[in-house]
């Protein structure tokens, strides 16, 4: 009987019990195993890869394995710390503090870890320790185009350069993945479901050349460590299309590392630095004058070696006496007093006109993360003496793209071709869209670009310019060099920026030097890099030679020889020239 | 009688088997799923690996190893009877193809997440 009684007191509380769990507490209970179940993870969407124009990738994103654990299944943090963090590497000790927060059901162990690393993580067998995959970026050309191209953080957001620029093209749209766990963390099958798929993020086609840029990163980075310089930029584009074919940055030797490519965590100077451009902005000062009618190619100035406006005095860089040269002439010499006497012909307010026309003072089509309008005074501020400085290239500061633009413009028969680095982008779904050119607008007439063409020409033949010279093709362009405010001895910019063939430009390339120490003058130290990298642009561009070169038979018999000497203009030797003794140091 | 029950057990049976089958199904999917994932993730790893081994820098050095140098200055020779005007870059490009010029074609049939 009392037996009878015990064990129906038993079942009725058990009877009561299924009653409150069933009945009473169901929905709080069937909430809360939900909530101990499901897992909800975002799907980061592949971000889209950046190729040159030739289809080569310069940055791509790769599946890597990221670590995470569910607090709510470590049972032992400080155990599961020690076990997992020498193999991936973190602290143990911080390890463990995110393993026991209980009130988490995501934590990081260690993200995009290699396969290596995920294969001894998963060896472990760790309940609650599991997998997700992440994108990670990688740079196959290593820092080509670094600054350009510019970097991500750690959750694959665009930082820099065209990574930031581009940020909402390449990023692609994240989707949502929710899925059941068992207690023991194992995703539970056939179970998962996808709420919102990821979007693969768009790709950029670019106008670079992968092998151009290094070209032209080697030469420079070459030229920056045997003159001892603080860095070097340099622009290759068509003149066509506007397309920038290269774009490099190079850091001067700093004792701990000789001169080498920038990396990509550092500003993109050709674009974001700007210069006094000295001399090479004498084509402004010639171009404007041709164009107004203030000037004819055969008008004839009385230049003197040395001129005095207000309390300021300009000399040319090697002492003459009076002469009398006309635009042609004032060119080829790099004279800063004839620059000065065409310039008060043009006048301040239609010379700044002509700046500004030419693309000084404002951004270009390109429209970089950093990039600078370069600084440009209005006229009506100009001083007593900025009529003297801003002729030869002082007073004012531009990006070496902005300069480029000029000489491009020039070699595009006056009309100016807005550049570009991003050629197309590629959707989620592989279509293509090209992006078109940015239009243009006429500068100068098509003769007064000729004009300018052909003292540009005699600049390389004749003048300052010789070391530029290209064998098999006529190169035209200006040298520069400039003094660094505050106008140190010593501290220059040296440049050099033209175009070939000079008959029918297809590139312009600039080349600008800071602070070369060994030789500052531009026609010394870039022109001989311009050379050099406008051979290769033209051989890659299959451009064929405009200049027949001469054959010397050998002396064995054959009737074709390799050893022809080079053309006479790269050998002529140019007596060397006196420092610049101008205010602001402006030389050829 | 016994042929209600009859009818019942054929049901059941006949759903339980349909359920067998929708989670064989099922699984065969996630096993397709996993299949292609692993395709996917070897096409991007050769892809990256592609990309690393064509990179001017990575050529230059595997030449240098093997003795080569940088070519001369190149000359050029005029042929007689043919003009030396510039021809505008006309010419087939020398560039090989790279795995960036199918990426059009590839790219919709790829996963869109890691």
């Amino acid at each position: 009987m009392i037996l009878l009684v015990v064990m129906a007191l038993a079942l009725g509380a058990i009877l009561v019990r299924l009653v409150d769990l069933q009945g009473v507490q169901q929905d709080h209970l069937a909430a809360l195993g939900l909530r101990q179940r499901v897992h909800t993870v975002t799907l980061a969407a592949e971000r889209g890869s950046i190729f040159d124009r030739n289809g080569n990738d310069l940055a791509l994103s790769m599946p890597q394995r990221t670590v995470y654990a569910d607090p709510r299944f470590v049972k032992d943090p400080a155990g599961y710390a020690a076990r997992l963090a020498p193999i991936v590497g973190v602290d143990a000790g911080a390890l463990a503090a995110r393993l026991a927060q209980r009130d988490k059901e995501f934590v990081y162990v260690a993200r995009k870890v290699d396969d290596a690393t995920a294969k001894q993580v998963k060896a472990l067998r760790l309940p609650g320790v599991g997998f997700v995959a992440e994108s990670k970026r990688f740079d196959p050309a290593g820092n080509l185009a670094g600054p350009v191209l510019g970097f991500t953080g750690l959750d694959n957001d665009g930082l820099s350069g065209l990574e930031r620029a581009y940020e909402n093209t390449l990023r692609g749209r994240p989707g949502q993945l929710v899925a059941e766990n068992d207690p023991g963390g194992r995703e539970i099958p056939a179970t998962e479901r996808r709420d919102v798929p990821a979007q693969r993020g768009g790709d950029l086609v670019l106008t670079l050349d992968q092998s151009l840029q290094y070209e032209v990163e080697q030469r420079l980075t070459e030229q920056v460590g045997s003159t001892r310089a603080k860095g070097g930029m340099a622009i290759v584009a068509d003149v066509q299309t506007g397309d920038v074919l290269a774009m490099a940055t190079v850091d001067g030797a700093d004792g701990k590392a000789p001169a080498h490519p920038a990396p990509p965590t550092e500003q993109n100077r050709p674009l974001a630095t700007v210069y006094e451009p000295g001399s090479t902005n004498k084509v402004i000062d010639v171009a404007s004058a041709l164009e107004t009618g203030a000037i004819t190619p055969s008008t004839v100035f009385d230049v003197p070696w040395a001129l005095q406006i207000a309390d300021a005095r300009f000399e040319d860089h090697v002492w003459h006496p009076p002469e009398r040269w006309t635009a042609r002439d004032i060119m080829r010499e790099s004279s800063n007093v004839g620059a000065i006497l065409v310039a008060h012909k043009v006048g301040k307010v239609r010379l700044d006109q002509y700046l500004r026309s030419f693309g000084f003072g404002t951004k270009t089509a390109i429209d970089f993360p950093g990039e600078s309008a370069g600084l440009l005074l209005d006229p009506a501020k100009y001083s007593e003496t900025s009529m003297g400085s801003v002729p030869v290239g002082n007073g004012l500061a531009v990006t070496a793209m902005q300069m480029l633009d000029v000489f491009a413009t020039i070699a595009n028969g006056g009309m100016s071709r807005p550049p570009r680095i991003v050629a197309a982008t590629i959707d989620a779904d592989g279509t293509r869209h090209d992006v078109p050119p940015a239009p243009g607008h006429r500068v100068v007439s098509a003769e007064t670009a000729a004009s300018v063409n052909d003292m540009l020409r005699s600049v390389v033949n004749e003048g300052t310019g010789y070391l530029a010279a290209v064998p098999g093709y006529t190169v035209a362009g200006k040298t520069g060099t400039a003094g660094k405010p505050p106008y140190r001895d010593g501290e220059y910019m040296a440049s050099f920026a033209g175009f070939a063939p000079a008959e029918s430009p297809r590139l312009a390339a600039i080349v600008v030097l800071d602070q070369p120490v060994t030789n500052y003058y531009g026609g010394q130290v870039a022109a001989p890099v311009f050379a050099k990298i406008m051979q290769y642009a033209l051989r890659l561009e299959r451009v064929a030679p405009t200049v027949a070169m001469t054959v010397q038979p050998r002396r064995t018999g054959s009737t074709v020889s390799n050893d022809a000497p080079p053309p006479a203009s790269t050998t002529t030797t140019r007596p060397p020239a006196r420092p610049p003794g101008n205010v602001a140091g402006t030389g050829p | 009688m016994r042929g209600s029950v009859a009818a019942v057990v054929v049901t059941v049976l006949v759903v339980v088997g349909f359920h067998v089958v929708m989670a064989e199904g099922q699984f065969r999917l996630e096993r397709l799923a996993k299949d292609a994932g692993r395709e996917q993730q070897r096409y991007e790893g050769l892809r990256l690996e592609y990309a690393q081994r064509a990179a001017p820098q990575a050529i230059v050095e595997r030449a240098t190893k093997i003795g080569m140098v940088p070519a001369i200055t190149p000359r050029y020779v005029s042929v007689p009877g043919l003009p030396a005007e510039g021809s505008h870059g006309d010419g087939p490009t020398a560039t090989p193809p790279t795995v960036g010029q199918d990426w059009e074609k590839v790219k919709p049939h790829l996963v869109a997440q890691p």
